[in-house]
């Protein structure tokens, strides 16, 4: 009969195939319990693992992800509903009275640095807020 | 039981309970591939972490044409080759272009140690080897996918999928019969 090589082992082997229900020579029965034994420790899952607080660690790191996409969301539509509303003001202001718009505009850009100053101070506190805030999950 | 369709679609509603249950239900898979590609203990979680990020992403183009573990499987497995290709000249262990010629290095004292236990030897066996054969050697024996299933998640031929698993298997075999010889010589 002719020898089993190493490639037929192993295919017997993943068929389910054990040394007692099949007739095989010396070598073959030695070569096929070395690819059990084998098989058996490829089989063995690694003794360390990830943490118990895996699923939680990892949820919690997605909803802080998520919770940030919504802020940003939220602070660019604040920006935007709060330069619309100036720029509708002026626009209705402009169709009651041309010259009280025009006053306003003018105060308006005379105190342009301190306005600014006060904007962007409001939206470096919602910021930090948002940051600081802890939520519950 | 766990119903993929169901866990999918809470998912999809913004439910991230379903979502812990689908990282509950799925991080062992994960952990393997990752744990077998990527050297740096440290590292491990923090990108089994990032694989299951992008899963939550990429879950809205999941259209159920593989098995959902087949699809994850996928994700873990192109994050680890991306990590070693950016982390490539950092690994301790340098391979030969073709892997068909690969064969392990010399002994050291700590090895000698570790022959004690098979599966703790032969895992430090497969960490020196191409990560084509480790890949194979993981999905089939440690997770239980098919052929099939090896080559849809790696995208490498069926076939060579089958001569990497042979001769990574010939290999290792041949090394522990190696190092049994040896270890009778000693003794007598």
């Amino acid at each position: 009969m002719e020898e089993l090589n190493d490639d037929e082992l192993q295919e017997l082997l993943s068929q389910g195939l054990t040394s007692g229900n099949k007739s095989l020579n010396d070598k073959e029965a030695g070569d096929l319990l070395a690819y059990q034994d084998l098989f058996k420790a490829l089989e063995t899952a690694p003794s360390t693992g990830l943490p118990l607080s895996f699923a939680s660690n990892v949820r919690r790191k997605l909803q802080e992800q998520l919770n940030r996409k919504s802020d940003i969301r939220f602070n660019i539509t604040a920006v935007s509903v709060f330069v619309l509303s100036l720029v509708l003001g002026y626009g209705l202001l402009q169709l009651i009275s041309e010259t009280t718009a025009d006053l306003v505009l003018n105060v308006v850009l005379k105190f342009k640095w301190i306005l600014i100053s006060v904007i962007g101070l409001f939206f470096c506190l919602l910021a930090i807020e948002q940051r600081l805030v802890k939520r519950e999950y | 039981m766990f119903d993929e369709n169901e866990i999918v679609n809470r998912i999809l509603r913004n439910d991230l309970r379903a979502f812990e249950l689908l990282v509950n239900q799925y991080q062992k898979l994960v952990f393997f591939v990752i744990n077998r590609l990527v050297q740096n203990k440290q590292n491990k979680e923090d990108i089994c972490q990032e694989v299951f990020i992008k899963i939550h992403h990429s879950l809205p183009s999941f259209r159920f044409q593989s098995k959902l573990s087949t699809w994850i499987a996928r994700i873990a497995y192109l994050t680890a080759v991306n990590y070693l290709k950016s982390n490539k000249g950092k690994s301790s262990y340098e391979y030969r272009e073709n892997i068909d010629e690969y064969h392990f290095t010399d002994e050291n004292p700590e090895r000698e140690l570790m022959k004690k236990d098979t599966s703790l030897y032969v895992n430090h066996l497969i960490e020196q080897m191409p990560h084509q054969y480790k890949t194979v050697l993981t999905l089939y024996h440690l997770n239980e996918f098919s052929l099939t299933e090896i080559n849809e998640i790696t995208g490498i031929p069926e076939g060579t999928v089958k001569s990497y698993l042979f001769r990574a298997r010939k290999l290792l075999k041949e090394k522990l019969e190696k190092d049994i010889k040896q270890e009778n010589i000693w003794k007598s």
